[in-house]
């Protein structure tokens, strides 16, 4: 951020809604010092993963009452991120807060992750997802177990981020193509451009002068060349060079 | 319920432009005045927004430091514009302002502690070049203070990027080699304190919404003015800072009925 520009009201009007909410003075310190720093890892994980156009909005201006303090658009998927006060520097969770997280969930089905972050100087978290809140439900004698398993919110992010990379299966091109396949894509496509021109001459005008312009139509040079470029593309020439030669192809109208 | 405000058992150090920011408002306040006499004016004024601010710090003084109060140039600011400008006036107003505030020393040499602090956010540039000499003498100061008397003590500075950069090195090794309760150390906006101070029925909600309400106009303005921010965003952002007013304005009358 540039210096000369005003800093946004953001960080001002965090700092008013802390004093106005919080249950405690002290929490309302500690909330604001945890929120500026939450924003500053943020703001790193968005520099860092410019690849993922990372979105960072604050959630209460997008979900309203029901949404959480911060909402990561991340590609088709959302994490929303709860910044719960802790003065012992100890993750601890509400009794209700899973339902309220549960509802959050259904109210916002692209929300992949709920992660919770505790206002300790490291910025402890843990990651929540339905069918965590549903186990957790089921099971509550594991919620300690649960919360002793917390991270740095760069990590817990770290991890979500990496789980959800696609992948993308590619097809191995062999190197060297064999002159037997070469025929095959060649032969496929002389066939191929045959009947596309043999349906072009076909085609039905009203127009007397259409009809005389298909039938007439130049094709001997141009398939000459379009099957030069493929013998060409088949042997491994560049893209560039191709494009250049596919330019020499007229220009429809024109001879 | 929520509590009254932040914790106000603190020293406080004051930023060179939470004092232009009243000045602004008071000389605003009095333009209409010939320009001497707005000067006055507005040195009453300060005088006794300082004397409140002191009712509530411990120790009952406002600190600074020497570089960050020569950085206090009213004849640069607002004030040139006004009609019978004049440079004395400004003078008087340095002066007056110099002897409101304890003025402390600071070894500079600290600084270049702050600026070798190892994995600096991005935000803040290479070995803190984003923020000045002066603003890292108050946190010296401020880490000094803590050091002496273990006791809280508030920045008050409008300078975000400050306040950010205090909440990061608080838990920091390096900091806490300097000073072991820098943990005690927190940076507040002037507006946000002295709406604190409001709520202890030292300012009426009269008075503090209209210091809010010019200070987020002229903010504001120079948003705007940058082309950072889109129109709805800035309707959002007034109406959350007047429900915000309302609501500490609720929360003042509480503490005076005895709720809170």
């Amino acid at each position: 951020m540039n210096k000369d520009i005003p800093g946004s009201f953001d960080e001002f009007l965090a700092e008013f809604t802390a004093s106005l909410k919080s249950t405690s003075g002290e929490g309302a310190l500690r909330r604001i010092n945890a929120e500026r720093v939450l924003r500053l890892v943020l703001e790193e994980i968005v520099q860092q993963r410019q690849d993922l156009q990372i979105r960072v909005l604050e959630d209460s201006r997008i979900a309203g009452k029901k949404g959480v303090d911060i909402l990561m658009q991340i590609d088709d998927y959302e994490i929303r991120l709860a910044l719960l006060d802790t003065p012992l520097q100890v993750a601890s969770i509400e009794k209700d807060a899973l339902n309220r997280y549960r509802e959050t969930f259904e109210d916002n089905p692209s929300t992949e992750y709920i992660i919770l972050t505790w206002t300790t100087d490291d910025l402890k978290s843990q990651k929540l997802n339905l069918h965590i809140i549903e186990y957790l439900k089921v099971h509550p004698e594991n919620i300690s177990q649960f919360l002793s398993k917390v991270k740095p919110l760069q990590e817990v992010l770290g991890e979500i981020l990496t789980s959800h990379m696609k992948m993308w299966e590619s097809m191995v091109v062999p190197s060297e193509t064999d002159t037997s396949t070469i025929m095959d894509v060649k032969n496929l496509f002389l066939e191929y451009i045959h009947i596309a021109l043999h349906k072009e001459r076909d085609r039905q005008y009203r127009n007397k002068e259409r009809k005389m312009a298909a039938t007439n139509m130049p094709q001997d040079r141009e398939v000459s060349l379009l099957t030069n470029v493929l013998d060409e593309a088949l042997q491994g020439m560049s893209s560039k060079n191709l494009a250049v030669q596919l330019s020499q192809l007229p220009r429809r109208g024109r001879k | 319920m929520p509590y009254s405000s932040y914790p106000l058992d603190a020293y406080l150090i004051i930023d060179n432009n939470a004092i232009v920011g009243l000045c602004e408002y008071f000389c605003d306040t009095h333009k209409k005045l010939p320009f001497t006499d707005m000067i006055q004016a507005a040195c009453k004024e300060l005088s006794d927004i300082l004397t409140v601010l002191r009712r509530f710090a411990l120790g009952n003084k406002l600190f600074s430091t020497k570089c960050v109060l020569d950085e206090f140039k009213p004849e640069f600011g607002e004030i040139q514009n006004y009609y019978g400008f004049d440079l004395n006036s400004c003078k008087h107003l340095k002066s007056h302002l110099h002897s409101e505030i304890e003025t402390a020393n600071i070894n500079m040499t600290a600084i270049a502690k702050l600026r070798a602090m190892q994995q600096t956010p991005g935000r803040f540039g290479t070995e803190l070049s984003r923020l000045s000499d002066p603003d890292l003498s108050l946190v010296i100061l401020a880490l000094g203070i803590a050091k002496e008397s273990a006791q809280r003590v508030y920045v008050i500075t409008d300078d975000e990027d400050l306040r950010i950069f205090i909440s990061w090195m608080k838990p920091r090794s390096e900091v806490k080699s300097m000073c072991q309760h820098s943990d005690k150390v927190d940076g507040l906006h002037s507006m946000i304190y002295m709406d604190c101070v409001h709520r202890k029925c030292a300012f009426t909600t009269l008075q503090i919404s209209t210091m809010l309400t010019f200070h987020s106009l002229r903010q504001m303005s120079r948003i705007m003015l940058s082309g950072t921010t889109k129109g709805e965003m800035i309707t959002r952002t007034i109406q959350t800072i007047y429900e915000s007013i309302r609501e500490s304005g609720r929360i003042k009358q509480k503490i005076m009925e005895g709720a809170i």
